[in-house]
């Protein structure tokens, strides 16, 4: 039992001495000057980075565009001229009342969607690796 | 990391290529070894640790220094050989994750025993490279690169238990050559 412990352990300090001896190989010398001609050719060349605010801008944008097609799919005629003829009626008022609600209304609803998309791209931030 | 390490991956997140230059050239050989022993060919592993080196370079900026540099740079080389050999992930996972309590590694004979061992030792490098490359990958991060297991498990992305199973079976799989060398 003690003698086969021992050919046991001596084995495996055999195993362990080949697997710390395994030789590393020399990396090419021409690694090293490969690398650096790359790097140096991303640093000299315009960068293309898009920032939050580019993403934020294109989903605001991608949703205003899909706001339009819901609006133009979902109205009839009829409740398009009637829609019209309120903002007409609207603007025409001494008051503005409408108009001032409309416009409010929009401001609010791009500052929501600005924000919702920080909220949203902030979270990702689109590089190769991970971040550690 | 070492204090000048940390200086030096400090002024390459300004862009200073000089700095960035002596992170290669301390941690190059690593990483293209890396490389080579999981796929084989030195042309392509030369190809690989040039492009780990140029991503690392694109995303030193967001190093925040959780992990050490030298983790950070191999799961960049790993992450590469994953694209590079889609089976190994899956191979990797396929190892389980067995309840292995204790790896022997770290072990000595008596050195007037390992005296006797040259032979045996040049049979076992080559058997090494006869390994899976899921076994040699695990054996070079763990015994060149002296990385923990913990390390590893995080650079590999796999859990604890399938780094220990791994280089369990691939201790396994020696000792059953050098049986047989002996007999």
């Amino acid at each position: 039992m003690n003698n086969q412990h021992d050919i046991n352990h001596i084995t495996d300090a055999i195993i362990d001495d080949a697997l710390k001896t395994y030789p590393l190989a020399n990396p090419p010398d021409t690694l090293l000057p490969a690398i650096m001609t790359r790097i140096e050719t991303l640093s000299s060349a315009p960068r293309f980075r898009l920032s939050w605010f580019d993403y934020a801008i294109s989903l605001f944008g991608a949703g205003m565009v899909g706001l339009v097609f819901l609006l133009w799919e979902q109205f009839s005629l009829p409740t398009f001229v009637w829609f019209q003829a309120q903002i007409l009626i609207g603007i025409q008022h001494p008051g503005l009342y409408f108009l001032w609600i409309a416009l409010s209304g929009g401001a609010a609803l791009t500052i929501m969607a600005v924000f919702v998309a920080l909220g949203i791209f902030s979270r990702f931030d689109f590089q190769p690796t991970a971040d550690w | 990391m070492q204090p000048n390490e940390v200086e030096l991956i400090q002024q390459a997140k300004t862009g200073d290529t000089k700095a960035f230059v002596k992170l290669i050239v301390e941690h190059q050989s690593f990483a293209y070894n890396l490389a080579l022993r999981t796929l084989g060919d030195p042309h392509e592993a030369e190809d690989m640790a040039q492009e780990a080196f140029v991503r690392a370079w694109l995303a030193i900026s967001r190093f925040r220094g959780r992990a050490t540099f030298q983790t950070w740079l191999y799961r960049i080389v790993v992450n590469l050989c994953y694209n590079r050999l889609p089976n190994l992930r899956r191979e990797l996972a396929a190892e389980g994750d067995e309840k292995i309590a204790n790896v022997h590694d770290g072990l000595s004979a008596n050195p007037a025993t390992l005296v006797e061992i040259d032979e045996q030792r040049a049979f076992l490098h080559r058997q090494i490279e006869r390994l899976p490359e899921k076994y040699r990958l695990l054996i070079t991060l763990r015994y060149q690169g002296e990385l923990t297991y913990e390390e590893i498990a995080q650079v590999l992305d796999v859990p604890l238990g399938t780094v220990k199973t791994g280089i369990f079976r691939a201790r396994a799989r020696l000792r059953e050559a050098l049986r047989n060398f002996e007999e």
